[in-house]
């Protein structure tokens, strides 16, 4: 397999997923350097910068390895937008509510971009690379569903809070003297 | 395109479809013909097995079949590329689930606004649209209620309004009213089938039972993968009477 050949299957089976060949090529030769795998002379002809790599017993060995070692879960909170949360709760509540909508919106947008594919059953029971791009996909949607849960949370839990600091610097009491909370409709 | 132009929505010509399975070839599909012009709701009935799913995955496009021809609005679905069958599907076909199939941790509006979004529309207009679909199926106060916190009859009401709010040419039901109890069932048909007609699209209904058929223009039985008969709504009240109310086993249509 060349290196374009690598990133198309990785695009045709890993949903939303862009891999430029350049970059499979660094990682083919780095692995080539290992000796995991090793690379052949391209055929003559159009395509003759695609270099055809193929697996050594050593990468096959280390493949094996990698497929049945415990997964590390990646980056548990490093992610910008509860970084962002934190910093605007202490020094900018009043973006608090737009910037969680905006980031709603882009959200939606992207989870409606992954399609909710309505999957035809398959009869004989194989796992088609239809099926695997259709879990890969999966993973996606399921991910832009957490993060809108996440951000539905928040705004659950701050507009409440932050209405009600609105209504006291605004206006601290209404005619009767009674504190003036506007009821506000929740918007998108 | 659109829903009111000349000749029919959709148009099923000799399909067939055969599964390969290890036990042998298993065909679910055989030589089924017919069509659905703007306007009309057709039913589909028929006991489970008899290859309704498969009719319904194929005139959808999200199987292809081993004979015959499909097309919607003209357009065969044989010759479209997987991305330009899904954009055609999203863009001229709404769909009605059993089990809803709606994202339960987003709220009403959220669901229905998705294939607004996903056809890439500014948010103005995804907003407007989206409270007037709502408004139609008579949710209006429940846009910001969770799939969760909602009703069966009130899911399958947004199920509804995010089937027509792309205002497509023609709707799939599959099994609309299987999980509601038949009051509700009736009220979601009525919803589902009237609004359809109104704005003339045409709506092919799947379904096992015949109660489900109540507001159709024309009914076709199948069995074993043929369509065996096809009823008027005159004759189903007849074989409704017969049969007492059953469904499929038990009517004069079926057997």
């Amino acid at each position: 397999m060349h290196g374009y050949q690598v990133a198309s299957e990785l695009e045709r089976l890993i949903a939303g997923g862009r891999y430029n060949s350049a970059q499979i090529y660094q990682g083919l030769h780095t692995l080539a350097e290992r000796g995991l795998v090793v690379a052949a002379t391209p055929e003559p002809g159009p395509y003759r910068d695609r270099r055809p790599f193929s697996i050594t017993s050593a990468g096959r060995r280390e493949f094996d390895r990698w497929l049945s070692a415990p997964l590390v879960p990646s980056r548990p909170l490093r992610d910008d937008a509860v970084i962002k949360l934190v910093f605007l709760c202490r020094h900018d509540p009043s973006q608090l509510i737009r910037f969680l909508e905006r980031l709603r919106r882009q959200h939606l947008r992207r989870l409606a971009g992954t399609g909710s594919r309505a999957s035809a059953l398959r009869a004989g029971g194989t796992i088609d690379d239809a099926l695997v791009a259709d879990l890969s996909g999966a993973a996606l949607r399921f991910r832009e569903e957490a993060e809108l849960r996440w951000i539905d949370h928040c705004l659950l839990r701050l507009r409440p809070v932050i209405d009600e600091a609105a209504a006291e610097v605004e206006t601290p009491t209404d005619e009767r003297g009674r504190n003036a909370k506007p009821g506000r409709e929740p918007s998108r | 395109m659109s829903a009111s132009g000349g000749g029919a929505v959709l148009e099923a010509s000799g399909l067939s479809k055969t599964y390969r399975s290890r036990a042998g070839d298993v065909c679910a599909l055989r030589d089924v013909s017919f069509s659905v012009e703007p306007g009309a709701v057709v039913a589909v009935v028929g006991p489970s097995g008899s290859g309704k799913t498969t009719l319904l995955n194929l005139v959808s496009g999200l199987d292809r079949p081993t004979g015959g021809e499909v097309k919607i609005l003209g357009q065969p679905l044989a010759e479209l590329d997987a991305e330009a069958a899904t954009h055609f599907r999203r863009r001229h076909i709404g769909f009605v689930f059993q089990f809803f199939n709606l994202i339960p941790t987003m709220s009403a509006a959220d669901n229905v606004a998705l294939p607004l979004l996903a056809e890439g529309l500014p948010w103005r207009e995804v907003d407007a649209r989206v409270a007037r679909a709502l408004d139609a199926v008579g949710l209006v106060g429940r846009e910001r209620r969770r799939a969760t916190e909602l009703s069966g009859g009130e899911m399958q009401r947004v199920a509804v309004a995010r089937a027509l709010v792309m205002e497509p040419a023609l709707v799939l039901a599959d099994e609309p009213t299987g999980n509601l109890d038949s009051v509700t069932g009736d009220t979601i048909l009525e919803l589902l089938c009237m609004a359809s007609r109104r704005a003339n699209r045409a709506v092919l209904l799947v379904t096992h039972s015949y109660m489900a058929t109540a507001y159709a223009d024309r009914i076709l039985v199948m069995r074993d993968g043929r369509i065996v008969e096809e009823l008027t709504p005159d004759e189903r009240s007849r074989a409704l009477h017969l049969a007492g109310g059953a469904g499929v086993g038990g009517s004069r249509g079926a057997r």
